[in-house]
């Protein structure tokens, strides 16, 4: 991968994490 | 940095750190993956989370341990929302986790890599949920499934220890093929009419070594 092919795939690799984080959280509590 | 590469038209493709120049067909396929695990990252993440939302209720609600079902009468039954969370966070879970692994396969990428992180992040997070509660019989498990996560940043410790020693350059491309074959067959050499160079044995060499020829019985 090209330079900045790595640093956006590390950005929104890191972002999508984080989001997921609380996507997990709405929809655990939307299961309950 | 340019990227693209339709079909018919190659539009300039370079790579920004490099001169040489990139597959416009591979670097395409980098991008879409690039799109794809990002949301296969927030799919992997969103599952893990859901998972050890569920288990964190089951901890504390039931001790670690829940049932449902079956012909015993059941202490700790499990609520329909712990079940829902565990189940659900775990199936989404593998398959982003799947999708994001694939993917950047797809695209040429490190596969054990991203593997044993997720394995690490899954395996960490509930070691870490088990020690935190701090019940004498989850002590075990939580230690049990640290050792298990730390073994799945191997990979990653590996490759980011390789890429220290290179000093941050790309791994070197592997020795062109050039055709030629490694092993050869062993065929004799063809026979000619010429003369042969060494005279032939005028006598005739034993066809069994001389341990197997019994002598006469007269000569013992």
């Amino acid at each position: 991968m090209s330079r900045a092919q790595t640093l956006t795939w590390a950005l929104l690799t890191a972002l999508g994490g984080a989001g997921g984080v609380f996507a997990g959280i709405a929809l655990a509590n939307a299961l309950k | 940095m340019m990227f693209g590469g339709t079909t018919g038209v190659t539009v300039g493709v370079a790579a920004a750190d490099g001169d040489t120049p990139v597959d416009p067909v591979k670097n395409r396929r980098r991008w879409y993956a690039i799109v794809g695990t990002t949301i296969a990252v927030v799919g992997f993440s969103a599952g893990l989370t859901m998972l050890n939302i569920g288990m964190r209720s089951v901890e504390k609600t039931s001790g670690g341990f829940c049932a449902s079902g079956g012909p015993y009468q059941i202490a700790n039954q499990c609520t329909s929302g712990q079940t829902r969370q565990v189940f659900i966070g775990v199936i989404v879970m593998l398959v982003f986790g799947g999708f994001f692994a694939g993917l950047t396969g797809w695209a040429d990428g490190p596969v054990l890599t991203p593997s044993g992180l997720m394995w690490a992040a899954l395996f960490g997070s509930l070691g870490a949920e088990f020690l935190r509660t701090g019940a004498s019989s989850n002590l075990f498990v939580g230690v049990v499934f640290i050792l298990m996560a730390s073994a799945g940043l191997y990979p990653a410790i590996s490759s980011g220890w390789g890429w220290i020693r290179r000093g941050g350059n790309p791994e070197p491309e592997p020795l062109p093929f050039d055709g030629k074959p490694i092993v050869h067959a062993a065929v004799p050499a063809p026979v000619t009419n010429a003369e042969p160079s060494t005279p032939a044995p005028t006598e005739r060499s034993p066809l069994v070594p001389k341990r197997l020829i019994i002598p006469p019985k007269d000569t013992l």
